[in-house]
Parts: C-alpha cells; sequence; structure tokens
C-alpha cells in the first residue's frame, strides 16, 4: 500500500498516515535518512509540508536581510568601542555594570541614596524633637517638689542649697543636659527617721544649643518685597529682578548699598531703593554682607 | 606596526589575529566590512526600527570587538555575532520596553525603495503586498524564543550549516535541526494561510 492511498481524509487534519507521522517525526528529530526522503518524494502531503517549509524558508531569508551600512559605522563603532574600554578600566562597581543594567541599577542606587538621606533627615528631626521634648520633661514633678523643697538636713545643720534647678524656668535656656539622664525618684522614708542629707545629684554642664541658622537673604528679600508693596508709586511687578548688595551691621543697620537692575526696570530700582531706606532689621550676632535678587 | 597579511587567511582568524594584536581599527573595518550589514538588518528587524537597530548593531560590533582580544571561541565569528547581537537586542528591548514606539509600518516602509518613477498599480499593489508578507513573517518570528530564532536566521538567511550551528551552540546537530524545524513550523502556524499567498 502506497503513502498516496493512506492519505484518506477520514484522518485526523495533522496526521494523514503512520508514514507522514513517522516522516514528521524524523524531520522533528532531524533525522533525513533515505526512507524519510523517499517519503517526501512519493506522498503529497510530506512532499507540500516540505515545500512549504522551503519556500518559508526563502521569505524568512527575505524578511530578515541584510541592511545597507549608515555612512560613519564603523567609526561609530570604534568610539563606542573606546567608551567600553573606559568604562572596563574605570574602578568600583562600573567594572561590572555595562549594557543596559547600568542604567537601572545607577538609577537603584540614587534612589538608595535619596531613601537613605531621607531617613537620616528624618531620625535627626525626629532625635531632635525627642530632645526638645526631654529637656522639658526630664524633671519629674515628684523629684522638682522635692529638690524645691530645703533639704532635708539633721537638725542642727544648715539646710544645703539646692544644686537642682527646681523649675525649668530657673534652667538655662535652650540648652540640653549632656548626656541626659533622669532623675531618680526619692524612696518612701519611714516615719520619724532622721533625714540623711540629699546629695546634689550630678549635672553635666548644659551644652548650648546653636540658634538656627538665618536665612538673611531671603528674610531681607521678603522684606524688601513687602515694603515694595506698601510704598506707592512702585509698579505692581518688576520687569526684571533688581540686584541687591548690602551690609547688615550687628544693630541692624543696612550699609554699603549697592542696587543693580536693567534699564527697563528703573522704577523698580527707586522702589527698592525706598523700601531700603524705610527697613528696619533686628541686631545681628554679627555683620554680614548679601546679595540677593529681588523681583515681584 | 605593520604586519604581513595572508591574503589566502579566513576572515574570521584575519580579524581574531588583528584584535588580539592591537590592530583594532584594522580588525573593526574587516569586521564591519564582513558581519556589519547582517548584524544590522538582524537588529533593525528585532528592535523594530531602524534607529533602534542601528544603536543595537553598533553595540554589538563594539562589544565584540572588544571581546575579540581575549576570544577563545573555536566556532567561527558569525554565530558568535548574531547571538550577541539577539542577547543586545532583547536587553535593550526590555530596558526600552515603557517608550518604545514600534512603528511596523514605519519599518515596511524602509524596507520597501522608493519608485524612481510612478508605477503601474498591479506592481505598487504587488510590492505593498509583498511588504506586508515580510512585516508578518518578522511579527511571526519574533514570537520565537532565543536561541531557536537565531538558528532560523543563521541557518536560512545567511546559510549556517546544521553543524556549523550545532558547534558554535555545543550541542547535536539533530537538535539543531530539530529545533529549527519546530521553530519554522510555529512560524507557520503563526503565519496561518498568508505564505500560500506569497508573492
Amino acid at each position: 500500500m502506497t503513502d498516496q492511498r493512506r492519505d484518506r481524509g477520514d484522518l485526523p487534519a495533522d496526521v494523514h498516515s503512520i508514514a507522514c507521522a513517522r516522516w514528521e517525526a524524523a524531520m522533528l528529530e532531524g533525522r533525513a535518512d533515505t526512507w524519510a526522503r523517499e517519503h517526501e518524494r512519493t506522498c503529497p502531503r510530506c512532499g507540500a509540508m516540505s515545500g512549504a517549509h522551503a519556500r518559508l524558508g526563502e521569505l524568512i531569508a527575505q524578511a530578515t536581510a541584510p541592511a545597507a551600512l549608515p555612512s560613519g559605522f564603523e567609526e561609530r563603532v570604534l568610539a563606542r568601542a573606546e567608551a567600553l574600554d573606559a568604562e572596563t578600566e574605570a574602578p568600583g562597581p562600573l567594572l561590572a555594570e555595562t549594557g543596559s543594567a547600568a542604567r537601572p541599577r545607577s538609577a537603584q542606587r540614587a534612589w538608595t541614596l535619596w531613601l537613605g538621606a531621607a531617613a537620616m533627615a528624618a531620625g535627626m528631626g525626629l532625635a531632635f524633637w525627642a530632645g526638645g521634648l526631654r529637656e522639658r520633661f526630664q524633671v519629674s514633678p515628684e523629684v522638682a517638689a522635692s529638690a524645691a523643697r530645703p533639704a532635708a538636713v539633721p537638725v542642727g545643720e544648715a539646710p544645703a542649697p539646692a544644686a537642682v534647678p527646681a523649675t525649668l524656668a530657673e534652667a538655662p535656656p535652650r540648652s540640653v543636659a549632656q548626656p541626659t539622664r533622669l532623675l531618680p525618684l526619692p524612696a518612701p522614708r519611714p516615719a520619724g527617721e532622721a533625714l540623711a542629707p540629699v546629695e546634689a545629684p550630678v549635672v553635666p554642664s548644659a551644652r548650648p544649643v546653636p540658634e538656627p541658622a538665618m536665612d538673611l537673604p531671603g528674610e531681607l528679600r521678603s522684606l524688601l518685597v513687602r515694603e515694595v508693596s506698601a510704598l506707592e508709586g512702585c509698579p505692581a511687578r518688576a520687569q526684571a529682578p533688581v540686584r541687591v548688595t548690602v551690609t547688615v551691621g550687628t544693630d541692624g543697620t543696612l550699609s554699603n548699598r549697592q542696587i543693580l537692575s536693567s534699564a527697563d526696570a528703573s522704577a523698580a530700582h527707586q522702589c527698592v531703593g525706598r523700601a531700603m531706606d524705610r527697613l528696619l532689621l533686628p541686631p545681628l550676632d554679627q555683620a554680614a554682607t548679601v546679595t540677593l535678587d529681588v523681583s515681584w | 606596526m605593520w604586519m604581513l597579511l595572508d591574503e589566502t587567511e579566513p576572515l574570521d582568524s584575519r580579524i581574531l589575529r588583528l584584535a588580539q594584536a592591537g590592530q583594532r581599527k584594522e580588525a573593526c573595518r574587516l569586521l564591519v566590512e564582513a558581519y556589519g550589514a547582517e548584524i544590522l538588518g538582524t537588529c533593525i528587524n528585532r528592535m523594530g526600527s531602524p534607529a533602534g537597530g542601528e544603536d543595537a548593531a553598533q553595540d554589538t560590533m563594539a562589544r565584540a570587538l572588544v571581546a575579540l582580544e581575549n576570544y577563545r571561541g573555536t566556532a567561527g565569528l558569525r554565530p558568535w555575532l548574531h547571538r550577541i547581537a539577539a542577547n543586545r537586542c532583547i536587553d535593550l528591548l526590555r530596558s526600552r520596553r515603557s517608550r518604545l514606539i514600534r512603528v511596523a509600518e514605519q519599518v515596511e516602509v524602509d524596507h520597501v525603495a522608493a519608485p524612481e518613477r510612478p508605477m503601474p498599480v498591479e506592481v505598487a499593489e504587488s510590492q505593498a503586498a509583498r511588504g506586508r508578507a515580510l512585516a508578518a513573517v518578522r511579527d511571526a518570528l519574533s514570537v520565537i524564543k532565543e536561541p531557536d530564532r537565531t538558528w532560523v536566521e543563521l541557518h536560512y538567511t545567511h546559510g549556517l550549516s546544521y553543524d556549523e550551528i550545532a558547534a558554535e551552540a555545543d550541542i547535536s546537530r539533530a537538535a539543531v535541526k530539530q529545533r529549527i524545524w519546530r521553530a519554522v513550523k510555529r512560524v507557520r502556524a503563526e503565519l496561518g494561510d498568508l505564505e500560500e499567498n506569497a508573492p
């Protein structure tokens, strides 16, 4: 019985005969032996399939044909190879990071850094806040009351002066005890027992907390804008920023004034000058010369 | 430094020798001359745009050029280069997936040469049908996983034998043939009856 005669329509669409199935299996397994080649030649179905594969091969060849090289391609390849060399020679993690993975990883690193910085800032803020709270609640009311009482002494001895300030009002302002620790509560005393002298708790010297840095240019800019807006005859909007350089003295006076502006902003220029005349600044710890751009 | 060039020396060996002797410029020239166009074609098809394809092809060739200095492979450079190209395209597509706008029509137009003078309607229709068929084949190929897709291209487009592919992939010839056959069958299934009507 030939393969053609077995090629009946009552078999499954994909397998027309045992021989065809065997041929396909041979193809799938990469066995193009004599029998398979003979079957391919005599079986219309398998011959057609083989032909279709060959035609598809031609289509694949056309679809994935080489492309014409653009001019300068070779130079760009060389330049990129040099860049890869430089990347490989760079120390540190760059050595292992070539290709597409480098960008996401560096982005990830940047994110990690940002997150770390944010966490650190949050931690510092929390520590500051907690420090402030601790400072406020350092001395429990019982301890404060006992400290306010005259120290208990045996009869006949002069009372020792209290070493701990009774209230926070007596403590130096804006200072934090270093290191801080809670003062112990006095133990309950049996009735009638003579009082032992209270040892003055050792309070380490307080370290002043620095004043927060003042944004002098920012303060000055907002003051000037406020003054300008209150002045009569000043334009509602400055055409261009007016540059001001001024020295603020320890007594709050402004000296060495220099006002610069573009020609079309002369009205704004004069207004800034007038605003500076009216400006009253609080005394500063030290004199400072600042330069700022004022615009409104 | 001047080196004697043996004209009968196989091209791959010559490229390798030049690269390993530090003559990168000359090695680059030969490498681009021999394989640049096919790597560019492969990359354009995989990336879906000429610009993306050129970028990937340049990157592939540059990486190959650097790696050639320490290359110890025994198979030819072609399958090795195609493997690098396939990997680079996968990487680049992965990293650009969010912003890649694949304009299939654009690719199709780029592959069909613009006529110099008005062509008859039937010729224009035939060219357009051919362009569509080729674009469909490219799309169908994109469902084939690596390295099978590279092997299909190496076999059908660049004429590599099963033995050459097997040597590079370090697997048996039968396994290569089986996987290529399966891949082509899959492409046929993806295409449906398109190939029957192909020009």
